[in-house]
């Protein structure tokens, strides 16, 4: 895999990142007490891995994706239910970016798309208070 | 062994040799040897893995079996592992027929460890079990093909988020 293909998959995840930085953003705003702290914590989370992969795509000679200025939201955020369903979605919807680049990619890449598939995969069951067996996959969910 | 055997391949893999090459090509091996379709390596990995999966799922069903009033959760885990072990089986796109391997017989992996006393150190002992195993698929990602990587890493996120939500049971049984 060249360096450009590598840039094409982590402008990728770089993009679905900014987008659940976002929506944790939304979400965060309709939750209080420990949910409110889970999601400050991922956001702050999701931002780091965001510069990371900002980084990676600087290093490897590329123009990092910039964040859009708005993001269609599945639906209204009224209530800390919907709060917590738009979170168990942005992670789903991370989680299958990182399964693709997994595939798409070699080395230390792979390893962290493997990372960053767990974690989402981790956080999408906390929000959700269940498993799925096939996180990222979802052809086969 | 004599000097002449240590020197010259035996018949047979000569003629394993040539099996998988132009003569097997023609559909034609000499010496009425039958011709064995060549493994794809592949299965095997994806058989040996399997059979580590399942092992996680036997481990689910020894602590439902000791605590029938275990967390509904549990059962479900025990039925993802299984959905793993049937994914990594079954057809993959460009893999050879999943056949060839025998995922009934068994194999020689660790014994079972016994069942811990009591129902919280049972589960703290399937919450080290997941997270072993994640990080055990994690790395087998990191050495497959694509799309067994992709599969691997998805069950090895399945495995994580398994352990995570075992976690905040513990203390509550």
């Amino acid at each position: 895999m060249t360096g450009r293909d590598e840039v094409a998959v982590l402008q990728e995840v770089l993009a679905a990142e900014h987008a659940v930085v976002y929506g944790y953003g939304v979400a965060g705003a309709r939750l209080t007490g420990g949910p409110r702290r889970r999601a400050q914590q991922a956001w702050d989370g999701h931002r780091a891995r965001r510069d990371e992969l900002a980084g990676l795509v600087t290093g490897l000679g590329g123009e990092p994706e910039p964040t859009a200025t708005t993001y269609n939201l599945p639906g209204p955020v009224q209530s800390a239910e919907d709060a917590r369903a738009l979170a168990t979605l942005l992670e789903e919807r991370l989680a299958a970016v990182w399964a693709d680049a997994v595939a798409a990619l070699d080395g230390d890449l792979r390893d962290l798309a493997v990372r960053g598939l767990g974690e989402a995969a981790v956080a999408a069951a906390r929000w959700r208070g269940g498993s799925v067996a096939f996180p990222g996959l979802p052809e086969r969910n | 062994m004599s000097e002449a055997a240590a020197r010259w391949p035996s018949r047979r893999s000569v003629l394993a040799a040539a099996g998988t090459g132009l003569l097997a090509l023609a559909g034609c091996v000499p010496g009425g040897e039958p011709p064995r379709p060549p493994v794809d390596p592949e299965v095997r990995t994806r058989a040996r893995i399997a059979e580590e999966v399942r092992a996680l799922s036997r481990r689910y069903a020894a602590v439902v079996a000791a605590f029938p009033d275990a967390d509904p959760q549990l059962a479900s885990f025990a039925a993802e592992h299984d959905a793993h072990a049937r994914a990594l089986l079954g057809p993959s796109p460009g893999a050879a027929t999943p056949g060839t391997s025998s995922p009934g017989a068994p194999s020689p992996s660790a014994p079972e460890p016994e069942m811990p006393v009591g129902l919280d150190a049972a589960l703290q002992s399937l919450v080290a079990a997941e997270q072993a195993a994640a990080r055990r698929r994690g790395r087998q990602a990191g050495r497959a093909s694509p799309v067994l990587a992709r599969l691997l890493a998805s069950i090895a996120g399945s495995e994580a988020a398994h352990a995570a939500l075992l976690s905040g049971a513990v203390g509550t049984a």
